[in-house]
């Protein structure tokens, strides 16, 4: 009976929102399935979301506005800040409050604290304490930054601090302090010797449910076409302790680019050669590895256009916790917008080696508040065949932002102009229509005259008739 | 459901300022003499836009400023699209070839769109650059076109 309460509140609010975001999808990676509604209005924006995790049904709700400068949340948020190499995020249910200037952000909550599953298409949290949360940061003209996190998570308490300073040459940062009630430190610099050349060097901690210490050394070098870079790594899990080493070199020659990387863990060395051809909106590349005296070969490529992208890439990672040390990873990942719906799959290698997958939609939908909009698909068919015209008033000045279809092809826009063309992929004529609902001019129109087609070569006029001033 | 109750009584309470900016990426390209590239522009507003893109050649006075006119006639451009319709939060990239025959060539496209309205209902048009610089070697070309205009300010 909650629950269908719960809904019908939830959705009763948005049918008075200016624009509603739906989402809803599921992800191995994060561990949960469910759906989020967003109502955008005017001044504030209010989600809800609900699905399961885990097994379990888990929701969340929030509204966000602005309070005398303030941005204020009230409800699930996550409080999560990182800096310095090191970082805190708390799933909340609470009043959140921040707000940044030039030189200061600061952000305070105060609530319950939990297990939080945020994911591209839901917020939600499983309260489990009660909570109090505190972040300061504040830059100085002379590149000093300091940090302040303090955090109440039930019975974990953090407290962090962290100085970094920044030149043209030298960053150096640090941490230390109490992180859920276990000491730790963290600490990175690196220096730009040349324009061209930057060392760098890291250590780390990772308080999962076991300690991880990760240390890094690397150093980078950019010759015109040529890059080169080397690396040194290596990483503690529990008892287990795995060392890597990789070096490689790039050379850019126009769109192609030859990459070769040498990379040696626990007396395993991996050798990957990889050839790269950019063109247009294409990705395509050739992978030759070779790893204890076998050669694999692999491809992969990409393409993004504006409605459609999608990519199959191959790339080595490094895994300390499973002690595998470098192993070669395959992602994938797909995008596909569907008019203003975007739906989207990618899949990740989690720390443990295992592959797992996000996948989700998300749609804007207007409001009984956000006025017309316009709703016909406008992404260009392409095509060497060019209609054009000119669009006017009846004084025969142009009309900017009146929208015409083509037959078989996208919306188009009449620019400053009056100006405006699409390209066909077909040298016939095409069935021309303006659409009066769909003008980004102001003002009521009515078309005085338009010829029914146009075809590829020629160049049309369309007359219009202004019936209401803006 | 108390909790729910009182976040539905807050939406209602206070209030805020929702705030959104378009962007254009890249802002300058630097090309030779045959040129092919693309720019996107991004909508970071809740509502669908409707972007043209123009194109003018422009010339700089020694403070930097530029004044634009009509594409010159050295200069080839083939637009894959003369508009288009940007989704909410969605981003659109326009591609384009340009030839230049008589360098040094500065051409700006110009993507103009209706965000909003003021108070008084007068229309609030923004326009974005993408800019494109062509000489005969790529190299440093904005900086001979800025150079041989007298520019001595960044």
């Amino acid at each position: 009976m909650l629950r269908v309460c719960l809904c019908v509140l939830l959705l009763a609010v948005p049918a008075s929102a200016q624009v509603l975001q739906l989402s809803g999808g599921r992800s191995t990676l994060l561990g949960g399935t469910g759906g989020e509604i967003t109502a955008f209005f005017p001044e504030s924006t209010l989600s809800a979301s609900a699905g399961f995790a885990n097994g379990h049904f888990v929701f969340g709700a929030s509204n966000a506005f602005k309070f005398h400068g303030l941005d204020v949340t009230a409800g699930d948020k996550d409080f999560g800040y990182s800096f310095d190499g090191a970082g805190l995020g708390v799933s909340t249910r609470g009043l959140f409050v921040q707000r940044n200037t030039r030189h200061t952000s600061f952000a305070v909550f105060v609530g319950s604290t939990g297990i939080g599953y945020a994911t591209p298409f839901m917020l939600t949290a499983k309260v489990q304490h009660i909570g109090a949360g505190f972040f300061l940061q504040r830059h100085f003209d002379s590149g000093l930054l300091l940090s302040s996190l303090a955090v109440i998570d039930g019975g974990k308490h953090s407290a962090i601090q962290g100085l970094s300073y920044r030149s043209n040459s030298l960053h150096l940062a640090g941490s230390g302090g109490l992180l859920q009630n276990q000491k730790y430190f963290t600490g990175e610099a690196d220096y730009q010797l040349f324009r061209s050349l930057t060392f760098s060097g890291t250590h780390n901690d990772f308080f999962l449910a076991d300690h991880l210490t990760t240390n890094s050394l690397s150093g980078f070098a950019g010759l015109g076409h040529i890059t080169l870079q080397a690396s040194l790594l290596d990483g503690q899990y529990r008892l287990l302790k795995t060392t890597g080493a990789s070096a490689g070199a790039s050379l850019r020659i126009g769109s192609i680019t030859v990459r070769s990387n040498f990379y040696e863990s626990n007396h395993r060395v991996l050798l990957v050669h990889v050839v790269q051809e950019h063109f247009h909106r294409w990705t395509v590349s050739g992978i030759v590895n070779r790893l204890q005296g076998q050669t694999s070969y692999a491809f992969g490529g990409g393409y993004h256009g504006n409605r459609i992208s999608l990519s199959l890439d191959h790339s080595v990672l490094f895994f300390p916790i499973s002690g595998k040390g470098f192993q070669q990873a395959t992602t994938v990942q797909v995008s596909l917008r569907l008019h203003d719906t975007v739906l989207n799959f990618q899949t990740n290698v989690d720390p443990m080696m295992h592959v797992q997958y996000t996948t989700y939609a998300s749609s804007y939908v207007p409001g009984p508040l956000a006025g017309a909009a316009m709703n016909s698909p406008t992404h260009s068919a392409g095509g060497k065949f060019v209609i054009g015209g000119t669009v006017v008033d009846e004084h025969g000045q142009p009309v900017e932002g009146a929208a015409i279809q083509l037959q078989g092809g996208a919306v188009v826009y009449s620019d400053s102009q009056g100006r405006f063309f699409a390209r066909m992929k077909h040298d016939k004529p095409a069935a021309l229509v303006v659409l009066l609902q769909e003008f980004a001019a102001p003002g009521r129109w009515a078309v005085t005259s338009c010829p029914v087609d146009a075809a590829p070569g020629t160049d049309v006029l369309i007359k219009l008739r202004r019936e209401i001033a803006p | 459901m108390k909790r729910v109750l009182s976040l539905l009584l807050l939406q209602f309470l206070f209030f805020g300022l929702a705030v959104s900016a378009q962007t254009v990426s890249p802002i300058i390209v630097e090309c030779g003499m045959k040129c092919r590239g693309e720019f996107s522009i991004t909508n970071n507003g809740l509502t669908a836009l409707a972007v043209t893109v123009e194109a003018r050649s422009f010339s700089l006075d020694s403070l930097g400023h530029a004044t634009n006119r009509p594409l010159d006639a050295g200069v080839d451009l083939k637009l894959e699209e003369g508009s288009a319709r940007i989704s909410p939060k969605g981003t659109h990239t326009f591609g384009y070839q340009l030839k230049c025959s008589v360098p040094p060539c500065s051409v700006a496209l110009l993507s103009s769109m209706v965000v909003g309205h003021t108070a008084e209902g007068i229309l609030v048009r923004v326009q974005l650059a993408h800019t494109v610089y062509i000489c005969e070697k790529q190299k440093d070309c904005r900086k001979k076109v800025r150079a041989a205009a007298g520019v001595t300010v960044d």
